[in-house]
């Protein structure tokens, strides 16, 4: 398996990039190249042009301001693992960055990448949908900003038009009283694609739910919030969720009719349905302890 | 991939298919191979003149500074092997799966065959031939010798690069996390347990 020849291009500024995506018709951007070098390779896609983002140093900085922590889109998962920043106030994008491949793999791949590439069973982009992050996408005329919540459309198919850049991830920081479990359920421990995920965000305040996401994953052509699972969450005694009473099990219900899986080599869309009520139940059961201590 | 390079006397992959011998196991009988010459590549071989493409690039392999011209598609462990004749870093899948290709990226263990040579621009690469200081092998090489850390070898460079790359990050790891750090090496023979033990065995070592 050799990678056909193509014409290498390594921008060094994000205009520069911008400009490079206007200029030439068959390109595709190439942040870590961990999923565009196999299907190259596979012979699933050529592209005349690889633009190089590995040169754009302002692509892969994580910084802090008031309510947010914005994070490069070209930042590695392993830079992400071991952010003292993320992991003070947001440590479930850690967590789910460390789900990633092998070592090797997460010192090469990026955040960015992770979610372009749009996968259903991308393993980051659960967690941005808990909390309602925000993707910074550029162009050679300026930029958008986009929920990502409305960015992806389809099994890797995202709202980006052609010639833009995601840049930027903006993740809100985890307000007190709240918590965030994630719920990956592979064929092994290491180094596995997701047969179905769940992550669950729990907001408490003296000792009810106010605020709960359930976001399901590999079930369905995109990772999305299950907004009937969320709603019947609020509102309900945070030692109710704790100890798995009625309403966690209608929880996981609603998800399951949410879902729309896919039966694969990984498993059966049967299979996968009851995954689902299992990761969802355990991820708000784990997610509401976390939220209380 | 790899051809013979044209210095005097045998080349290491001469010697070891005459000798034949493993990766590791021609480190026990002449360390002095172990640090490969790397090479400049020139314009008047012909062969080397077919791997040459339009793009410059210049990184720094096992301490040496290297400069070049490569084609786009050159894939890292392409210009390891094909291009400067160090052929100690294997390639079995090249799909970035299996790690036998894993090499040291400014000190982060990376699959050599699935990054672009470009990309490695200005960066530093360490492959199993820069972990020898002279004709010493490194802890984690001895350890894997001592520990039996391989049976047909072929996987060995990667599993010593991955080990060595874990224990700069970890120097205690626990059996768990050794087993976790390991995880992009795949050992088609099976010495999982003996792998464990080496790198186990070499943490002590750099601790005590």
């Amino acid at each position: 398996m050799y990678l056909k020849d193509f014409n290498y291009l390594r921008p060094k500024s994000l205009t520069e990039a911008c400009n490079m995506l206007q200029q030439h018709n068959d390109c595709a951007l190439m942040a870590g190249g961990t999923d565009l070098l196999v299907e190259m390779k596979s012979g699933l896609r050529y592209h005349e042009n690889i633009i190089s983002l590995a040169g754009i140093k302002e692509l892969s900085e994580i910084e802090e301001s008031n309510d947010y922590i914005t994070i490069g889109a070209a930042t590695t998962h392993n830079v992400i693992v071991n952010s003292s920043l993320l992991k003070q106030h947001y440590p479930a994008l850690p967590e789910a960055s460390s789900n990633v491949g092998t070592a090797q793999v997460r010192n090469i791949a990026t955040i960015g990448g992770n979610i372009c590439t749009a996968a259903s069973c991308c393993d980051t982009a659960p967690v941005l949908l808990a909390s309602d992050c925000t993707l910074e996408l550029v162009d050679i005329n300026g930029s958008r900003e986009v929920s990502v919540n409305d960015f992806f459309i389809f099994h890797r198919k995202t709202t980006m038009k052609k010639g833009e850049i995601l840049t930027k991830i903006k993740v809100p920081k985890l307000k007190p009283g709240t918590g965030i479990s994630i719920q990956k359920f592979g064929l092994r421990n290491a180094v596995t694609i997701s047969v179905a995920s769940a992550v669950a965000l729990i907001t408490i305040n003296n000792g009810i739910c106010v605020d709960a996401k359930i976001v399901i994953g590999a079930v369905a052509p995109t990772p999305f919030v299950s907004e009937a699972a969320s709603k019947i969450l609020i509102g309900e005694k945070v030692q109710y969720l704790i100890n798995n009473y009625e309403v966690v099990d209608k929880a996981g219900d609603l998800a399951v009719a949410d879902s729309n899986p896919l039966s694969d080599i990984r498993g059966s869309a049967d299979y996968r349905k009851r995954l689902v009520k299992v990761l969802v139940k355990r991820s708000i059961k784990n997610a509401a302890i976390r939220a209380t201590n | 991939m790899g051809r013979n390079s044209k210095s005097k006397g045998l080349s290491r992959r001469q010697f070891i298919t005459r000798a034949g011998t493993g990766a590791v196991g021609s480190y026990v009988l002449f360390p002095a191979l172990g640090k490969a010459e790397t090479k400049n590549l020139s314009d008047n071989d012909p062969q080397q003149k077919y791997l040459l493409g339009d793009n410059p690039l210049s990184l720094s392999v096992n301490g040496k500074n290297i400069k070049t011209k490569v084609r786009g598609n050159t894939t890292l462990v392409e210009l390891l092997r094909d291009h400067l004749n160090l052929t100690g870093t294997k390639v079995a899948c090249n799909n970035g799966e299996c790690g036998s290709c894993s090499v040291l990226l400014d000190g982060k263990v990376v699959y050599s065959c699935h990054m672009l040579a470009l990309d490695a621009q200005g960066k530093s690469v360490t492959t199993v031939e820069g972990l020898m200081d002279g004709n010493k092998l490194s802890v984690v090489q001895q350890a894997f010798i001592e520990k039996d850390g391989l049976q047909c070898g072929f996987c060995t460079p990667g599993q010593v690069m991955a080990a060595t790359a874990l224990l700069s990050k970890n120097p205690h790891p626990t059996k768990d996390e050794v087993k976790e750090g390991m995880s992009g090496n795949f050992c088609r023979c099976g010495a999982y347990p003996k792998i464990i033990d080496s790198v186990l065995t070499a943490a002590e070592k750099l601790n005590s």
